[in-house]
């Protein structure tokens, strides 16, 4: 009997090709929702860092709360997106801002001296037990919230970086659009930002 | 010792207890002896050990009448001077703990102090059981203890700085393992396996008459129904007490448990890869999902090699975990020597346990001849490292929002 091995393998071939291209495809979105949702941990810490600046900020007159409030109005926030909304590069941004704010507050709070109460002058509304110890607390808390969720989400966007860019994966991750996941790095922005004092500090 | 704790010298603890711990290394130094009452105590174990071995090797060569009779000569050699043995050795155990230990702890609290990373001043403040042990529930909320009504000895709490803490040497060969469900439907199907085959066995020897023999196997009595009650009574009490004395001289799994410097509200555990399922309890993807937890790989490697994680937060867990604790963790593992540590996180507390193969915090015999100061330094040494552990894991760090 003559076997028709060429339709046979052929068959076979697509067979195991579609099996392939299912269960990659498969993993690579996995992963990638994965990577997807430890971003909104960062989202959630970022969220919480910029509501206590605020209200730090609120509770603070004049200079102190102009020079906060220009700086986290010279971040992407400014075109009214929310945090969720920005791109990776941007909540960086967002961060590095958020720093120089509480380091603002903080010099201003630390004015009556370290471990003392805030200057009246630049806290008028703070009762007396608000004082620097609680606002290092609290910057403290955010800082520590947000260095857990970005290492929850770079650990899964490598996790689906190197999944993309692993052969043969690389060959269909990217027509399949699957994009790269930019890691959440803590660089020094705000050597990178030039923010503009000129007229708040007077 | 971590550079920012400082405790007392050793010399100048020694001088406190020297006295007494040179008195209980005269008084125990026949223990250790073939001379005297250690001869007169050791001669009839050693026997005891030969008759049961020469037992056994008749049993093995078709003389059990002879085997039999070795066994309880063994047995009535050796007993008693086991017994007594470990009589003098519990109470200069006993005696240990109060002269020797008892001081040195007090000591330690009287000026161990460490200063936190936050420039603060943490003293000791601390008291010493040496029968006592962490509370039941407090042992249980570690989740990974495998039986927390396992017997404890040389508890320590107190605290230091602001941090609360509890200490005590968790005799793990004790430990009564539960079994699983799994287990326990696989000893049931031996059992009946097991049954099967006697029935098969008993049907092929005597025919349509097996269920007569059968009776007659279950009803059949041993020899010790002929035992009067008041000799298995005594004989079951002095069993336990030969169980408890043993048990307190096993190995140690110190259990080190502190109020944790961050709020949290969910679960987490590091648990050894070199598992030791009698002290410590694993995990499986299935049965941690049972529990609301899933696998958590953390950054360090040092950590990653010596421990599985599970969290039931992955974000919170790395917030309890910050790179300075793992390290800490790390560092820590490799002093103790042990790769069977396992720590947790749960109810706003941290939990730390190290499985070791031998007794600490606890009376040995000065083989060192040198007045009991190597065995009292060791043991010193010990207690300032688990009280560190504090000041090492920064938990008098209290810059977050927990006060």
């Amino acid at each position: 009997m003559n076997i028709p091995w060429v339709p046979i393998v052929a068959g076979a071939a697509i067979v195991i090709l579609v099996i392939w291209l299912i269960s990659t495809y498969n993993r690579l979105v996995k992963s990638r929702n994965s990577s997807t949702e430890a971003v909104r941990g960062i989202d959630v810490a970022l969220e919480s860092r910029f509501d206590q600046i605020k209200a730090q900020a609120d509770a603070v007159s004049g200079i102190v709360k102009k020079e906060v409030d220009m700086v986290l109005d010279a971040t992407a926030l400014r075109t009214g997106r929310t945090i969720e909304q920005l791109t990776m590069q941007e909540k960086m941004q967002v961060n590095a801002a958020m720093e120089n704010a509480e380091q603002t507050l903080m010099n201003a709070a630390a004015q009556a001296g370290p471990g003392r109460l805030a200057s009246i002058e630049n806290y008028p509304e703070m009762q007396t037990h608000t004082n620097v110890e609680l606002l290092q607390r609290t910057i403290n808390e955010a800082e520590e919230r947000l260095q857990a969720a970005r290492r929850v989400y770079n650990r899964s966007a490598t996790v689906y970086n190197t999944h993309r860019q692993t052969f043969p994966t690389v060959l269909i991750a990217a027509p399949m659009g699957f994009k790269h996941h930019e890691l959440f790095e803590l660089t020094d922005q705000r050597k990178k930002i030039g923010y503009n004092l000129e007229g708040y500090l007077d | 010792m971590h550079d920012r704790i400082s405790a007392p010298d050793f010399d100048t603890v020694w001088t406190k207890i020297e006295k007494q711990a040179g008195e209980l290394s005269r008084s125990t130094a026949w223990m250790g002896s073939w001379s005297g009452k250690g001869l007169l105590l050791g001669l009839p174990a050693v026997l005891g050990v030969v008759l049961i071995f020469v037992a056994l090797l008749s049993f093995f060569l078709g003389a059990p009448l002879f085997g039999l009779l070795c066994v309880v000569v063994g047995l009535a050699l050796m007993v008693p001077s086991v017994m007594v043995g470990l009589r003098h050795h519990k109470a200069a155990s006993d005696q240990h703990a109060q002269e020797v230990v008892t001081p040195m702890i007090e000591a330690l609290a009287e000026s161990m102090s460490a200063t936190s990373s936050t420039g603060q001043e943490a003293k000791l403040q601390a008291s010493f059981d040496p029968q006592g042990g962490i509370p039941l529930g407090v042992l249980s909320r570690s989740g990974f203890i495998r039986d927390p009504k396992a017997r404890q000895e040389d508890f320590i709490s107190g605290t230091f700085g602001d941090t609360q803490f509890m200490l005590s040497d968790v005799k793990w060969q004790s430990s009564e393992v539960e079994l699983s469900d799994e287990s326990k439907a696989r000893l049931e199907r031996k059992k009946q396996r097991e049954e099967r085959a006697n029935n098969r066995r008993l049907r092929e020897e005597h025919g349509r008459h097996w269920r007569y023999y059968k009776d007659r196997q279950q009803r059949a009595g041993s020899l010790l129904d002929f035992v009067p009650d008041s000799v298995k009574n005594t004989v079951q009490e002095k069993y336990r007490e030969f169980e408890a004395m043993t048990e307190e001289a096993g190995p140690s799994m110190v259990m080190f448990a502190a109020d944790f410097h961050k709020d949290f509200s969910s679960t987490t555990y590091l648990l050894p890869r070199k598992t030791e399922p009698q002290a410590i309890r694993n995990f499986t993807e299935d049965s941690a999902a049972g529990d609301g937890l899933e696998p958590m790989e953390l950054e360090d490697p040092g950590i990653t090699k010596r421990f599985t994680g599970w969290t039931s937060d992955q974000v919170e867990a790395r917030y309890l975990l910050s790179p300075e604790l793992m390290l800490a963790i790390s560092d820590v593992a490799d002093r103790m020597g042990s790769e069977r540590i396992a720590v947790s996180f749960r109810g706003s507390w941290m939990y730390f346990a190290v499985v070791l193969d031998e007794d600490r915090f606890s009376f040995k015999l000065d083989t060192d001849d040198d007045g009991g100061f190597t065995v009292a330094k060791a043991i010193y040494e010990d207690l300032v490292t688990f009280l560190s552990l504090v000041e090492h894991f920064n938990l008098n760090t209290r810059i977050w929002s927990k006060a």
